[in-house]
């Protein structure tokens, strides 16, 4: 991704990208940031408890955009939850792009049987949509390591479920670039110079099919994120002391009926404009890259 | 084309096989029966005792076999959370899921197709712009997101739609319906445009990009040298030879309605089957995880299945090709 085809971007897009780099930077520098922090138990007045934003009657400068039933400040934890959302999407997003790469390259260097099998697998994994895989698997780990476990664990188990129902996309991308490549005379060459597969394969074969993983990978990464604060919304992600978007979004939907709706919203327009955002920055960077699909 | 239909009829009856092998692999291996249902007191010649009588000694194909056996008989087994037999909690949540995906699905064809011929016929009209922007954030926009959003405008701030339940239902023999009362059409509102929205967008991009190339192709422009009405080539001509691909996506959409059902399922708190599979997951409720596990599966194969095969039918040029290869 040069400068130069960031020129190329409408305004929409650098509108988007301007609003993904603000979240961004402002999910790495969180704790500097954000005017509390919500994990600190010792910093939370229950007494604050689901108090309405600032410029509402009730509201408080101390918390300007309110704060949710156990007294933590909304503003900090929307700072905190999308640091974790971001966290979470971007991992499970790499591990899926790993996953992918690895097997795409293993199936189409290896071809035959391997090939098959690979695929065959991609092919049923496509036909299920990524929310059921993803709700499986967390359900399946949920067996195995019982109903408590710290929230590494549970990141754990997200990014696990997320990238089992990823990695396909990459697989088949990097299948059909690598066998166009593995034909080109400079493999042939490296074969004829003895080089062993893994080296000609990962040294020779592997940069030459790295372009289309970042346009998918921006692309990943907004579902990687949708499928996080899904499973956090469904009850299935991360626990509510320490929340994701989703998890704040689920929060906030228990108090929509008794008038405090600003628990829900404020994290529901956080997580929409994130991903909105990314979306257009993905589409704007394949149309640079691939003209065509104007 | 009797090969093709053969070879593509096995193909699922493989994936179809390769799911109940999971089924069966998640409801065998994970979770200890015995120790569901001795409890924590049993003496180690009692937990033994009971392995035999239950068979799990088994060897494995064998266990399988008769897994295959109890599915026939429509044996999925019991809940481990209310103890009931799951076919049972099933059939009770079925029609309520299967109304609400039927009526998003009719959702999605009468707004999805005439947007997107509309967007792809003017593309470069300002309203057409707008539209595909919003189609965008459709596709964006997370389901459970939507829902709350939905609910929070038009329960909370304006009070025109409730928020939850199927309102009153009316049994017909084994079925329930809400759609006979007028509480349950009601209630059905809110939950049908948030299960659309997102296979709607994908439908508008998708009709709009196909007629927009249709639509620079010669017999296009010869229909209209003919002087056909507008209405005409667009939608008999335009749409006709577009609809392929939205044919293959229109199927694999009505899959992803049922399964995004369980998200729009929980937020209005629908009592359908997705609801079901979503608490049995907080619950590590195995029996009903790997029975809705085999049942979409087989819903998947089959839609598959019949979108291929759909093609041979719609298409003569399939049709003409495969004999001609074939012969």
């Amino acid at each position: 991704m040069t400068c130069g085809s960031l020129h190329q971007l409408g305004v929409v897009e650098k509108t988007a990208l301007v609003i993904v780099c603000v979240f961004t930077l402002s999910s790495a520098f969180a704790p500097l940031i954000a005017p509390y922090d919500p994990y600190n138990l010792a910093a939370i007045d229950i007494l604050d408890s689901l108090k309405p934003p600032a410029w509402m009657q009730g509201g408080d400068w101390r918390h300007v955009l309110g704060a949710d039933d156990q007294g933590r400040d909304l503003l900090s934890l929307i700072i905190y939850g999308t640091r974790s959302s971001f966290l979470i999407g971007m991992i499970s997003a790499m591990v899926a792009a790993a996953v992918g790469v690895v097997l795409g390259l293993t199936a189409a260097w290896l071809g035959g049987i391997a090939d098959t099998i690979i695929m065959r697998i991609a092919d049923v994994k496509m036909s299920f949509p990524a929310i059921l895989i993803a709700l499986l698997v967390e359900g399946i780990s949920r067996v195995f390591v019982g109903p408590t476990h710290g929230t590494g664990v549970a990141v754990a188990i997200l990014v696990l479920a997320i990238s089992l129902s990823h990695w396909v996309q990459f697989a088949r991308t990097v299948r059909a670039s690598a066998l166009v490549e593995i034909r080109r005379e400079y493999v042939k060459a490296a074969s004829i110079l003895g080089l062993p597969a893994v080296t000609i394969v990962l040294r020779h074969i592997l940069p030459n099919v790295t372009s289309p993983i970042l346009v998918l990978g921006t692309l990943n990464l907004a579902l990687a994120i949708v499928i996080e604060a899904t499973l956090s919304f469904l009850g299935a992600g991360l626990p509510a002391s320490q929340p994701s978007l989703g998890t704040l979004v689920r929060i906030g939907e228990g108090f929509l009926f008794s008038g405090e709706w600003w628990v829900a919203l404020f994290p529901a327009v956080t997580l929409g404009v994130l991903i909105i955002s990314i979306n257009i920055l993905g589409d704007g960077l394949r149309e640079v890259r691939d003209p065509r699909s104007r | 084309m009797f090969r093709l239909i053969a070879s593509r009829v096995m193909q699922s009856l493989l994936v179809a096989t390769a799911v109940t092998f999971l089924a069966f692999v998640l409801s065998d291996l994970v979770g200890d029966p015995v120790q569901n249902m001795l409890g924590p007191d049993a003496t180690i010649q009692e937990r033994a005792d009971l392995a035999v009588q239950l068979k799990l000694n088994d060897p494995l194909p064998l266990r399988f076999v008769r897994y295959i056996g109890d599915l026939a008989q429509g044996n999925l087994g019991r809940s481990y959370r209310t103890g009931e037999p799951v076919l049972t909690m099933i059939l009770q949540r079925l029609p309520a899921t299967i109304e609400l995906a039927a009526v998003a699905f009719l959702l999605t064809l009468c707004i999805g197709i005439p947007i997107g011929v509309y967007c792809g016929i003017h593309p470069k009209g300002l309203m057409s712009k707008a539209l595909l922007f919003l189609t965008l954030v459709g596709v964006s926009l997370p389901t459970f997101l939507t829902g709350v959003l939905l609910i929070l405008v038009f329960s909370v701030f304006l009070g025109w739609f409730p928020a939850f339940g199927r309102g009153d239902v009316v049994a017909l023999g084994g079925w329930t319906t809400g759609l006979l009362t007028p509480s349950g059409r009601h209630a059905l509102v809110l939950p049908a445009i948030t299960l659309s929205l997102f296979p709607t967008a994908l439908v508008v991009r998708l009709v709009r990009a196909e007629i927009a190339e249709v639509m620079q192709s010669d017999f296009i422009r010869f229909c209209k040298a003919r002087g056909l009405p507008a209405r005409l080539v667009h939608y008999r001509h335009a749409l006709r030879s577009s609809l392929m691909p939205v044919l293959t996506m229109l199927g694999l959409q009505f899959g992803y309605i049922i399964a995004f059902a369980l998200i729009t399922e929980t937020v209005f708190s629908w009592p359908g089957v997705g609801q079901l599979m979503v608490q049995s997951v907080q619950f590590a409720d195995i029996p009903v995880m790997a029975s809705y596990l085999m049942l979409t599966g087989f819903l998947f194969a089959g839609i598959n299945l019949a979108v291929d095969l759909s093609y041979i039918v719609v298409d003569p040029r399939l049709r003409a090709s495969i004999v001609r290869v074939k012969s």
